[in-house]
C-alpha cells in the first residue's frame, strides 16, 4: 500500500460554521484506484470534507477552511479555475437532483427528450451518477447515494462501482456499515468532526480495529 | 391471560355484534357497522362543511364587487364607447369628443417606465439573490428596498419633480414622469423577482455547481428559466400600477390638456407633456363642470380595459412558459 501514488492529500483541516466546528485537524490521503469509505454518524463532518474537496464549501455562508487538501500534489485552493477543478470531480447527493432540463442536457443518452425530473427515485440517482461521469472526472465522491434508492439498483451501482475503481478513485461516504464493508479498500471512521481511525477494511471489520469505539460503531454496538 | 381481556373487550364493544348473532359470517352487514358514522367523525365533517362554507363565501365577497364595477361601469359608459371615441382628441373644453390623447400618453408613460424598472429591478434581485453575501451591506439594502416600496406615491412625485423635473433639467416631460414611475415600481419588482428566485429549490443549484457550472451559467440554464413566470407576474403587477397613479406624473409631466395628432402612436416625444388616462379622470369628474356623464365612465372603462388586456396577455404568457416547465 505504501508505494502507491497518492491521489488526493488532506492535511490539518479544519473546517467550521461560524461557531460551530466541523472538522477537527483531519489528515489523510486517499490512493490512486482505491474506493475509500468514510463511515460515522450524522453531523460527523463526512459531507463537509467532501465539499472541502471540490470547494462547493465555498457556496456554504459562514464556512471558514484551514490546512490543505492537494488533488496529484496540486493545493486545490491554489488552482486557477475552480470550475475545471470541479469537473475533474463527480459528485453524487443523497437525494438525486434531476436537473429539470431535457435528460440530453443532463447529459446521459437515454429517452434523451424527457424531463430529468419525471424519472423515478433510483432512475433519477442512476441518471445524477451518470452526469457525475460524463465530464470524465478522476474522481468520483458518492454521498450515500443509496438513500433513496431500492435495493437491486443499489447492488446494480455497487456493481458499477467495482469495475469504476480500476480506471478512477471513488470516495464513498456512506452510513450503512455493510457497504462500506462490502465495497472499500480502506475505510475511514470520522466522529463529530475527528478523525478516530482509518485503515484497510480487513483491519477496521476485523474485529480488532485500534480503537474501541470504531469496533463498537462498525459492529452496531454504538451510532 | 391478555388474550383472554383483548377478547372480553371486544366483546363488549356496543358497536360489534356479538359472536352469538353470527353476522360476521355476513360481510355486509359486518362492512356496515365498521363504517357507521361515529359522532367524532360527525363533528368533523360538520365543521369541515362550514369551513369550506366561510371560505367560499368570502371569495365570493372578492367576485362580486369585481363584476358589480365592470357591468356598473359598462352600463354607465355604453353611450360613448366606441373605437372613435378611443381615437379622437377631447373637444369643446372636454365636454365632447374622445380620449387619444390622455390613452396614448399612458401608454408610453407604462411603457417607458417599465423598459427602465424591469431590466433594473430583476438584475438587481439577481444580484441580491444569487451573488451577495448576506452581510450588514446586503441586509441594508435589502431594507432599503422593502421601505422604499412602502412610500407612498406623492412622495415620489415630489421626489421626482426634484431629481428628474429640476436637477436632471428633464422639465416637466413624459421622460421625467416616466422615471418618477419606474422608481416608484422598481422596489416591488425586486421584491417579486427575489420571492420568484427563492422558489427554486437550492439543490438545483448544488447539482449545477456540482458539476463545474459557474454562477452565471446555473443561473441562465436552472435559476431563470425556472422562476421567468414568478418575475414576469411580478413585472406584470406593475403596469395597472403605473397606468392608475395620478399622484407621480401630475407634478412631473402629465398635463390637463394637450392635443396631439389623432390615431399616430408616435405623436409624442420624450421630452413633451402629456396627457394621461389617470389624470384625465381625475380632471373631468372633479375639475370641468356639466361633463357628459359617460364620458368618465368611458374614461374608466378604458383604463381598466387597457389594465385588463396587458393582464390577459401575461396570463397567456405565464402558462405558455409553465407549460414548459420543468419540475
Amino acid at each position: 500500500m505504501g508505494n502507491r501514488k497518492k491521489k488526493i492529500e488532506i492535511s490539518h483541516l479544519k473546517v467550521s460554521y461560524d461557531q460551530k466546528q466541523a472538522l477537527n485537524d483531519i489528515s489523510l490521503d486517499i490512493y490512486e484506484n482505491e474506493i475509500l469509505a468514510i463511515i460515522g454518524p450524522a453531523q460527523s463532518g463526512k459531507t463537509t470534507l467532501l465539499k472541502v474537496i471540490n470547494r462547493t464549501i465555498e457556496f456554504v455562508p459562514g464556512a471558514k477552511v484551514e490546512g490543505t487538501v492537494k488533488i496529484d500534489g496540486e493545493n486545490v485552493r491554489g488552482m486557477k479555475s475552480v470550475y475545471e477543478l470541479r469537473r475533474r470531480i463527480g459528485m453524487v447527493f443523497p437525494l438525486p437532483v434531476g436537473l429539470p432540463l431535457s435528460i440530453y442536457d443532463n447529459e446521459v443518452k437515454d429517452r434523451l427528450d424527457s424531463l430529468g425530473t419525471r424519472l423515478s427515485g433510483g432512475q433519477q440517482q442512476r441518471l445524477t451518477i451518470a452526469r457525475a461521469l460524463s465530464h470524465q472526472p478522476e474522481i468520483l465522491c458518492l454521498d450515500e447515494f443509496s438513500i433513496a434508492v431500492d435495493p437491486v439498483t443499489t447492488m446494480r451501482i455497487e456493481d458499477v462501482l467495482k469495475e469504476l475503481r480500476l480506471q478512477i478513485t471513488i470516495i464513498l461516504v456512506t452510513n450503512l456499515v455493510q457497504q462500506a464493508r462490502r465495497l472499500a479498500d480502506r475505510t475511514a471512521f470520522l466522529l463529530n468532526g475527528d478523525l478516530i481511525e482509518i485503515d484497510s477494511n480487513e483491519v477496521i471489520f476485523s474485529g480488532s480495529p485500534a480503537n474501541k469505539i470504531t469496533y463498537d460503531y462498525v459492529s452496531g454496538i454504538f451510532g | 391471560m391478555a388474550r383472554q381481556q383483548d377478547a372480553n373487550i371486544v366483546n363488549s364493544n356496543p358497536h360489534l355484534p356479538g359472536p352469538d348473532t353470527g353476522s360476521f359470517q355476513n360481510p355486509a352487514s359486518r362492512n356496515a357497522i365498521l363504517f357507521t358514522e361515529t359522532p367524532l367523525a360527525r363533528r368533523k365533517r360538520l365543521a369541515e362543511n362550514m369551513a369550506k362554507g366561510l371560505f367560499l363565501l368570502m371569495t365570493l365577497l372578492i367576485v362580486i364587487p369585481l363584476i358589480l364595477i365592470v357591468f356598473y361601469l359598462f352600463y354607465k359608459a355604453s353611450p360613448v364607447l366606441s373605437l372613435d371615441f378611443l381615437l379622437t382628441n377631447p373637444a369643446r373644453g372636454m365636454r365632447a369628443g374622445g380620449i387619444w390623447a390622455a390613452f396614448l400618453g399612458t401608454i408610453y408613460l407604462v411603457l417607458i417606465s417599465l423598459l427602465v424598472s424591469a431590466p433594473i429591478g430583476v438584475l438587481a434581485a439577481v444580484y441580491l439573490n444569487e451573488y451577495a453575501r448576506d452581510n450588514w451591506l446586503t441586509r441594508i439594502i435589502n431594507l432599503a428596498v422593502v421601505n422604499l416600496a412602502g412610500v407612498p406615491s406623492i412622495v415620489h412625485a415630489l421626489f421626482g419633480v426634484g431629481a428628474f423635473v429640476l436637477f436632471a433639467r428633464m422639465g416637466r416631460s413624459i421622460l421625467a414622469a416616466s422615471l418618477t414611475l419606474a422608481i416608484m415600481t422598481l422596489p416591488v419588482i425586486i421584491a417579486a423577482t427575489k420571492e420568484a428566485l427563492g422558489a427554486v429549490p437550492m439543490a438545483f443549484r448544488e447539482a449545477c455547481w456540482n458539476v463545474g457550472a459557474t454562477r452565471w451559467q446555473t443561473i441562465r440554464r436552472i435559476v431563470l428559466p425556472n422562476s421567468i413566470s414568478g418575475i414576469l407576474t411580478g413585472i406584470i403587477l406593475q403596469v395597472s400600477r403605473a397606468a392608475g397613479e395620478t399622484a407621480p406624473i401630475m407634478f412631473t409631466g402629465a398635463v390637463f390638456y394637450k392635443a396631439i395628432s389623432e390615431g399616430d402612436i408616435f405623436a409624442y416625444g420624450l421630452f413633451d407633456q402629456c396627457m394621461a388616462l389617470s389624470m384625465h379622470l381625475f380632471t373631468i369628474s372633479t375639475q370641468v363642470p356639466n361633463v357628459p356623464e359617460a364620458i368618465p365612465y368611458g374614461t374608466a372603462v378604458v383604463l381598466l380595459g387597457t389594465v385588463l388586456l396587458v393582464n390577459l396577455l401575461a396570463i397567456a404568457l405565464r402558462v405558455y412558459l409553465r407549460s414548459r416547465k420543468k419540475w
